[in-house]
């Protein structure tokens, strides 16, 4: 079983991982942990260099942030990272049916739809077009009395 | 953890069932598959009812759908030892009892298929997983068919509807 995971650089990413990690996974199971570079086309990427550097870094740190933790996690798990570059639906969905995977995690935001994959977008789009199912983890939501909504650690035990 | 399954017909009732199946899941956790029966019907139904008819079908349906989800319970257990699950019909509209059932429960994991059943809907994202999905308050699953296993039941469908 091949499972496809996409991070960005929210907290939604850090949710997905935990999720991961509670769940048990079969024996054969192989993580493919995928971070999305996305750059912007036509002119004005000549003028944004130095931040799609920065955003470089940040999506490769992602990755082996989240391999370390998941070796860590889940030992003997087989787990492999990359940063891939262009447009975040599509390039997930080709490496979802580049390693015939069974299952594609994404993470969601919630509320807040800064940094993450908003629902209406990226998810929706891919949760159209995949071949495969495809699980959306979110963050455990408690709602404040002034009606704000905060992320709270998923506490639950499994 | 609990999870709650929304079973919304055979055809993907089985796909999750079988999904689940390839998962390995913690001892103790609780499955709760539902299904939700429209009632009162939608506008999309409600042309072809009258009283006595639409109670004689509601009643055939949730007859059926019992049937269908005890069917599926015991493939559950079946295929995932050491799991403790149940059964629920709920009455209403699909989008608000999921919803609700998911909030009471405080489940952590929403199991939905991904298509519609009504229409070109049953070859999109249905309404109901899309609301699901930017709804539920937990993580959500979406379960899709395989393409081998969907061109299989779409030239089945074909072929009813050219027999009729």
């Amino acid at each position: 079983m091949k499972v496809l995971i996409a991070l960005d650089t929210s907290l939604a990413a850090e949710s997905s991982l935990d999720f991961i990690s509670r769940c048990k996974w079969p024996a054969d199971v192989e993580f493919e942990i995928v971070s999305i570079l996305e750059v912007t086309t036509g002119p004005f990427s000549l003028w944004s260099t130095e931040e799609d550097a920065v955003n470089a870094h940040l999506a490769a740190e992602v990755v082996d942030l989240a391999i370390d933790r998941m070796a860590n996690d889940l030992p003997g798990a087989t787990v492999y990272g990359e940063v891939l570059v262009g447009g975040i639906a599509e390039r997930i969905l080709a490496k979802a049916d580049e390693i015939r995977a069974s299952l594609i995690v994404l993470g969601h935001q919630g509320t807040s739809r800064q940094g993450g994959f908003a629902l209406g977008g990226v998810a929706e789009r891919i949760v159209q077009a995949a071949h495969c199912s495809v699980l959306i983890v979110k963050p455990k939501v408690v709602i404040c009395p002034d009606g704000h909504h905060l992320a709270e650690e998923e506490g639950a035990a499994v | 953890m609990k999870v709650i399954v929304a079973i919304e017909d055979e055809l993907f009732g089985n796909a999750i069932i079988d999904f689940i199946g390839t998962q390995r899941w913690a001892s103790g956790t609780e499955f709760e598959l539902v299904h939700v029966i429209d009632y009162p019907p939608t506008s999309e139904t409600i042309g072809e009812l009258c009283c006595i008819e639409a109670q004689r079908m509601f009643d055939e349906e949730q007859a059926a759908m019992q049937k269908l989800l005890m069917d599926l319970d015991l493939r559950l257990i079946k295929l995932v030892p050491d799991i403790q699950s149940e059964q629920k019909i709920l009455f209403g509209f699909p989008k608000d009892k999921l919803l609700h059932e998911v909030e009471d429960t405080k489940a952590d994991l929403l199991i939905v298929g991904s298509h519609g059943r009504r229409g070109f809907s049953r070859f999109l994202l249905g309404s109901v997983s899309m609301a699901m999905l930017s709804h539920a308050p937990c993580s959500v699953l979406i379960v899709k068919i395989p393409a081998e296993k969907r061109a299989e039941t779409e030239k089945k469908m074909a072929a009813s509807a050219n027999a009729t």
